[in-house]
């Protein structure tokens, strides 16, 4: 049984554009051929929706703010005048890793955030369950 | 009978001999014990009844559904330390992974006897109440057959360690070890609350009132004679109230995160105790990488633990966590990752708690909702870190080839145990690990002197006659083991004692 559609919290156009592009560059599509399907295949947005919808206000916004501060990240992190989505996509997994890798607490906290919340998704989507288990 | 908010058109009203507010370990016990001997007993939950058709989906809807917060909740302080706890018909029981500990002797004296209340919680009662529960909830070792490859590691590594450790005791009747325990158990062989005290509860007249939050005690002469709720749908939108008359008392079981907001709101305790003391058992995890498969997602959820560091506040256990939940200790990202999850059914994983000293608070932010602060001292990150050091040792010793610490500034991969070497360098910053505290005690401590704490022996709120709390919020230090067992053994003791001085 889904939720039914969220009531309090939609996310923005922009906001689900750049919460799609950090997931993907994330979860990769081909990556591993035992995982075929990537962020891009799975409706990550739509469940982050829900679990937003699910939480309280607080950890709502945490979240979203999570998002947000990730597109605006580059120019410190990298050096690179543009947003997270103006990126390529091996520098937008660069951005991940320098922030997941960050001396500064929130930023890998951040990124904890963001992930934690991607993999939940992610796993939920059946295939992506089906894939690991044939892995091994 | 069980109703939920679908269920409620208008404001409901009910009246009973004692209204409970929880329907978890300490809730559904007081529920069973007190409808055994006649009285009439109303339930109050804010979470939903289990639908295990939902939990079967796997994390994401377990989690949305029956998970407080939607997983969300933390304690701040000096880093963010998640805190899971179910909301849920059944409560954490309905979540936790079934472990079942009788109150160790050390523990008990230094949670109990060391203050004063070896009276208000006796030995003897409370082994009684143990033999009970455990019967009744089929408390029984790990089956080899379902021990997992997971756990079946760690006891492999603590037999060549020479370390004392055990097959975990779990509450579960013929569990199949599919590794669903936090899934609220899709195939109902873990005996959580919803699976015996509440149907129990039902089947002597007691009445469920779920997905309505309990907001007020209230008090009439200064006596506590009932309770307000309000029905609350999927997103916490409030719907229909709910007024309990209770005619012998109100009993709060709502756990040590909700028990104390519930007084908060009521304005009622000593004001300076409520919510203070909060204690934990926070932990982290450490990764193993083998060659060989582990799949850590089948067998007991939590099967094998180490308790030789017990009494130096250490206790290791395995964990077999879905790669959702245990992902994030992965630490890649992008194209490593998905290898690293490909490779997922290859690691082990096992847990590192902490009987920790360090003391937070919890309160109410209002429309923010829980305030939650904690920070664990260097010395309870100082044992964490010498734990982590010891599971890779552990692990190196049945073949890992490598090992995933979680250590800011320590290397992400140890290929060797030489290596481990710079586990002992890392900071005792707890920024630097990846927490999560279970394991809650101590917000409405019970005390003697009313000045020290909340509850009384009695297990009344001083000066409330009438207002009872009797689940971990009131024990005056956490225990060093697994709580669910010595929750449900307190709250046995205490509610036969109410029965007693009922005249019944």
């Amino acid at each position: 049984m889904p939720l039914p559609s969220p009531a309090g919290l939609k996310l923005t156009a922009p906001e689900r554009r750049w919460a799609q592009a950090v997931f993907e560059a994330l979860l990769p599509s081909g990556a591993d051929p035992r995982l075929p399907i990537g962020a891009r295949e799975v409706d990550m947005v739509g469940r982050l929706e829900l679990l937003l919808s699910a939480s309280p206000l607080h950890a709502a916004w945490g979240a979203r703010m999570a998002f947000v501060m990730l597109q605006a990240l580059p120019p410190f992190l990298m050096g690179e005048m543009a947003t997270f989505r103006g990126l390529t996509a091996r520098l937008r997994e660069e951005v991940l890793r320098r922030c997941a890798e960050s001396p500064v607490y929130i930023l890998r906290e951040a990124m904890a955030l963001v992930k934690t919340v991607a993999l939940m998704a992610y796993f939920d989507d059946p295939r992506t369950v089906q894939a690991l288990r044939r892995s091994v | 009978m069980i109703v939920t908010r679908d269920q409620v058109q208008a404001d409901v009203r009910d009246g009973c001999d004692f209204v409970v507010v929880g329907s978890g370990a300490a809730g559904a016990t007081a529920a069973r014990v007190l409808t055994e001997r006649g009285f009439d007993v109303v339930i109050v939950e804010e979470g939903p009844p289990v639908d295990r058709t939902v939990s079967a989906k796997g994390v994401f809807p377990t989690f949305t559904h029956y998970v407080r917060d939607a997983a969300s909740q933390a304690a701040l302080g000096r880093s963010f330390i998640p805190i899971l706890q179910g909301r849920c018909v059944g409560g954490s029981t309905a979540i936790n992974s079934a472990i079942c500990w009788r109150t160790p002797e050390d523990a008990y004296d230094r949670c109990f006897r060391k203050h004063g209340l070896d009276k208000a919680v006796p030995i003897d009662a409370l082994d009684r109440a143990f033999a009970r529960i455990e019967e009744e909830l089929h408390i029984t070792e790990v089956r080899e057959e379902i021990l997992g490859r997971n756990s079946w590691l760690m006891r492999e590594a603590g037999r060549l360690a020479g370390l004392e450790g055990r097959m975990i005791p779990r509450n579960e009747k013929d569990c199949e070890g599919s590794g669903n325990c936090l899934l609220a158990c899709p195939t109902n062989r873990k005996q959580s609350t919803d699976q015996n005290y509440i149907p129990m509860s039902l089947a002597k007249g007691a009445r469920l009132y779920a997905t309505c939050r309990a907001d007020r005690v209230t008090t009439r002469g200064g006596r506590a004679d009932g309770l307000d709720g309000t029905f609350l749908d999927g997103y916490g939108r409030k719907g229909p109230r709910l007024r309990v008359e209770a005619r012998r008392g109100v009993i709060v079981a709502g756990s040590a995160i909700h028990s104390p907001q519930l007084l908060q709101r009521s304005r009622l305790g000593n004001r300076r105790q409520v919510g203070a003391h909060f204690q934990a058992h926070p932990g982290t995890a450490m990764v193993g990488v083998f060659d060989d498969p582990v799949r850590p997602w089948s067998g007991a959820t939590q099967g094998y633990e180490i308790d030789h560091y017990r009494k130096e506040r250490m206790k290791l256990e395995t964990i077999g966590l879905q790669p959702e939940l245990a992902g994030v200790r992965l630490p890649y990202v992008g194209a490593e990752l998905m290898r690293s999850l490909a490779d997922f059914g290859h690691v082990a994983i096992w847990a590192v708690l902490c009987r920790a000293n360090a003391e937070g608070s919890v309160g109410h932010l209002g429309p923010f909702g829980t305030r939650i602060t904690y920070t664990p001292l260097p010395e309870d990150v100082a044992v964490i870190r010498r734990g982590l050091k010891l599971t890779g040792e552990l692990m190196f010793s049945v073949g890992a080839k490598a090992v995933l610490p979680g250590i800011f500034g320590v290397p992400a991969r140890i290929t060797s145990p030489d290596g481990l070497k710079a586990i002992d360098e890392a900071t005792l910053d707890p920024r630097a690990y990846h927490l999560i505290a279970t394991h809650l005690f101590g917000p409405t401590r019970m005390s003697v002197d009313p000045r020290g704490g909340v509850v009384g022996p009695d297990f009344q709120v001083h000066g409330v006659p009438g207002l009872y709390v009797i689940d971990s919020s009131v024990f005056p230090t956490n225990l060093g083991v697994n709580p669910q067992h010595t929750i449900m053994g307190v709250a046995w003791v205490a509610s036969e004692r109410m029965a007693t001085e009922a005249g019944r």
